[in-house]
């Protein structure tokens, strides 16, 4: 199992370094130099950079050296948590994801926790329980809510809730709450709000894993040893919950190893239709204003997680499976 | 044995259909057949005729589409004095009942030693499973008993095959890790559904002479479905016949190999290559194929491929079981014309 854990240690890190080259490539790729882009956008808003203040800056990322130097410099930044600095906000890259961060992972844990609690009870039900009319219920709410874009869900809600209880839930708090200090009365009005997104992006998210668990349980259930176990005289919840669905939970774990970057990348289109101040619409704004070093820090971001939720899946199956552990 | 003819299992006018998309498919049109104590029958038929639905119906785990609509499995338990007729396919499938009987009474191995065992736990675990929930023993007794049970089966090393996964283990060894679990818990009854099919030549003659050891050791009574007579030959005491779920034909192993009655029997015979045959003689075949299971012949299902067709008879009418002998059954107009008394 060590070997096993080290051998996929080496894979994560040599992905890791070939995507920091790319990038890195798309970080230096819109014409001009930083400091020409970064002087740009300051004339377009109005202000003079003083010299001193580019020079600051030359240093800081190397500009005047070779472009291997400049990817050094980047690279080791990014290790002491230095992404650079985003030419909008004028501000280090790094506050400015730290800030929403916070926010992000809370609703995109809890609508991952919400996807697996709700879709895999249902989804062994429905397996087990193939054509009669739990399954047929589940299969066709599963299928509206796949078909619906949660950002229409995340509308409907929103006005429905307004109409039927009169308060807002666009954003993560009540406006008397936003700038307020940390206190009870603002923690209950947060999960007053907070539900709202979970539940928006949790809804497309678990009809997708019921109907995947329900075939995967299906197929597993028609196995021999599946049988062989039910012949042996085991009750049927053991049959089915030892020996089919630990074996049929194999690619939803994969699959959750590469849900892992949404935790960060914050579902853009819900977030901005309810307004809500996590890491995703940021993102966007980069990639539309070419901030780069913002943009470029996100898709390292974004990377680094998949490579690391492929590597937790990896050993997560490798406890499951022995077959993968004694490859 | 003291009494040979103590019947252990009777399967009477068993019917099952499985309902799918493309309408009811009946599997199983009416098998008969007697069991006895310690002996072993041989069901044997084509691919497609119903013998592991069959094996199902009498561990009561049809698969959740299929329904048992009419007859009955009996098996007969002992019980110190005599015997209870436990009526099979009246109890619940889930039923406690039903599960104390499956792999405690009775024990089945399968076609695919390479997944019947499930790749995420070993031998051992899957061994104890059965032993924990049918015996009353703690848990050293528990694991002597199942390294015996692997020792039993002739496997070298029980101990490292106890901590062994299924992957790492041949299928030959993998079948007998089943037969051990099938008899760790000393059943009466043994269904041994196509256990060598899956097998190699020098394998299936090796799990063959296991299996023949230890019911001559036990004395258990095992049903072998398969499609080779060959293995018939060296294996059962009986053999029930069957052709598109109907037995057709069932007597003693002699019988059938010297006076079959069934042009069915007669002709599955005649079609066994022989070694002493002339080389330029072509093989003997069964005309025609199994008729698809959804569009099932008129009167005797065999009549479309059958040398002794009777116009005006076998098409028209459904031919039922005559006893021609003690123990001698056969579902053939050929030998009855009682018969024609029967609606």
């Amino acid at each position: 199992m060590l070997a096993f854990i080290a051998r996929r240690l080496v894979y994560m890190i040599s992905t890791l370094v070939l995507i920091s080259f790319v990038g890195f490539l798309i970080i230096n790729l819109p014409p001009g130099s930083y400091i020409d882009v970064f002087q740009a956008q300051r004339q377009l808003q109005g202000t003079h950079t003083a010299e001193a203040e580019l020079e600051a800056l030359k240093r800081r990322y190397g500009l005047d050296k070779p472009v291997p130097v400049q990817y050094w410099i980047w690279v080791r930044g990014f290790v002491r948590g230095d992404f650079g600095r985003s030419f909008e906000f004028n501000r280090e890259v790094s506050e400015l994801i730290w800030e929403r961060l916070g926010f992000t992972v809370a609703i995109a844990t809890g609508s991952l926790l919400f996807i697996w609690l709700v879709a895999i009870p249902i989804g062994i039900y429905t397996a087990t329980h193939q054509y009669k009319l739990g399954d047929n219920v589940a299969t066709i709410v599963g299928m509206a809510g796949l078909s619906i874009p949660d950002f229409m869900l995340a509308l409907v809600l929103m006005v429905v809730i307004q109409r039927l209880f009169g308060f807002t839930v666009g954003g993560l708090f009540s406006r008397e709450y936003v700038d307020a200090p940390w206190s009870l009365a603002k923690v209950i009005d947060l999960v007053k709000h907070l539900w709202v997104p979970i539940v928006v992006v949790g809804t497309s998210g678990t009809a997708g894993l019921m109907r995947i668990m329900r075939g995967n349980l299906l197929d597993i259930l028609n196995m021999q040893y599946v049988q062989a176990a039910r012949a042996r005289g085991l009750r049927e919840a053991t049959v089915v919950v030892k020996h089919a669905v630990r074996n049929a939970i194999h690619p939803l774990i994969m699959l959750l190893g590469m849900s892992l970057p949404t935790i960060i990348s914050g579902s853009l289109i819900v977030s901005i239709v309810l307004g809500l101040p996590t890491t995703g619409p940021l993102y966007f704004n980069a990639l539309r204003q070419q901030d780069m070093y913002l943009a470029g820090t996100f898709l390292m971001f974004l990377a680094f997680m998949l490579v690391l939720g492929n590597f937790l899946a990896d050993i997560l199956l490798g406890l499951i499976d022995p077959r993968i552990r004694y490859e | 044995m003291a009494d040979r003819a103590e019947t252990i299992l009777e399967v009477r006018n068993l019917h099952t259909h499985f309902h799918t998309e493309s309408g009811v498919v009946r599997a199983l049109e009416g098998v008969d057949f007697t069991l006895n104590r310690g002996q072993v029958l041989g069901v044997v038929g084509e691919s497609g005729c119903g013998k592991s639905v069959t094996a199902q119906c009498i561990m009561n785990m049809v698969p959740s589409r299929g329904r048992i609509v009419d007859g009955s499995v009996i098996y007969h338990q002992r019980n110190g004095q005599g015997t209870d007729a436990v009526e099979i396919t009246a109890l619940p499938p889930k039923s406690r009942e039903m599960r104390r009987i499956r792999g405690n009474e009775i024990a089945m191995i399968f076609q695919e030693p390479m997944t019947s065992l499930d790749p995420l736990y070993t031998v051992g675990n899957q061994l104890l499973e059965a032993i924990n929930l049918h015996q009353d023993v703690d848990r050293t007794e528990a694991r002597a008993l199942a390294v015996h049970s692997l020792d039993r089966v002739q496997l070298p090393e029980p101990e490292r095959v106890f901590a062994s996964y299924p992957h790492q283990l041949s299928g030959g060894q993998r079948q007998r890790v089943m037969i051990a679990i099938a008899l760790s818990c000393n059943p009466t009854l043994l269904i041994a559904d196509e256990p060598t099919t899956a097998l190699d030549v020098t394998t299936q003659a090796q799990i063959l002479s296991l299996m023949r050891d230890l019911q001559d050791e036990t004395h258990m009574s095992i049903i072998f479905i398969t499609h080779d007579l060959g293995v018939v030959a060296e294996m059962c005491d009986e053999v029930a016949v069957m052709y598109l779920g109907k037995v057709v034909e069932q007597t003693d192993i002699d019988t059938t190999f010297y006076s079959p009655r069934h042009p069915y029997t007669q002709a599955l015979l005649r079609s066994i290559p022989r070694l002493d045959d002339d080389q330029d003689r072509r093989l003997e075949v069964i005309a025609g194929s199994v008729p698809d299971p959804s569009s099932i012949p008129s009167g005797c299902r065999f009549h479309p491929r059958c040398p002794d067709f009777m116009t005006g008879v076998c098409e028209h009418r459904e031919p039922t079981l005559i006893q021609i002998d003690e123990d001698h059954q056969v579902r053939c107009h050929l030998y009855g014309e009682t018969a024609s008394s029967q609606p």
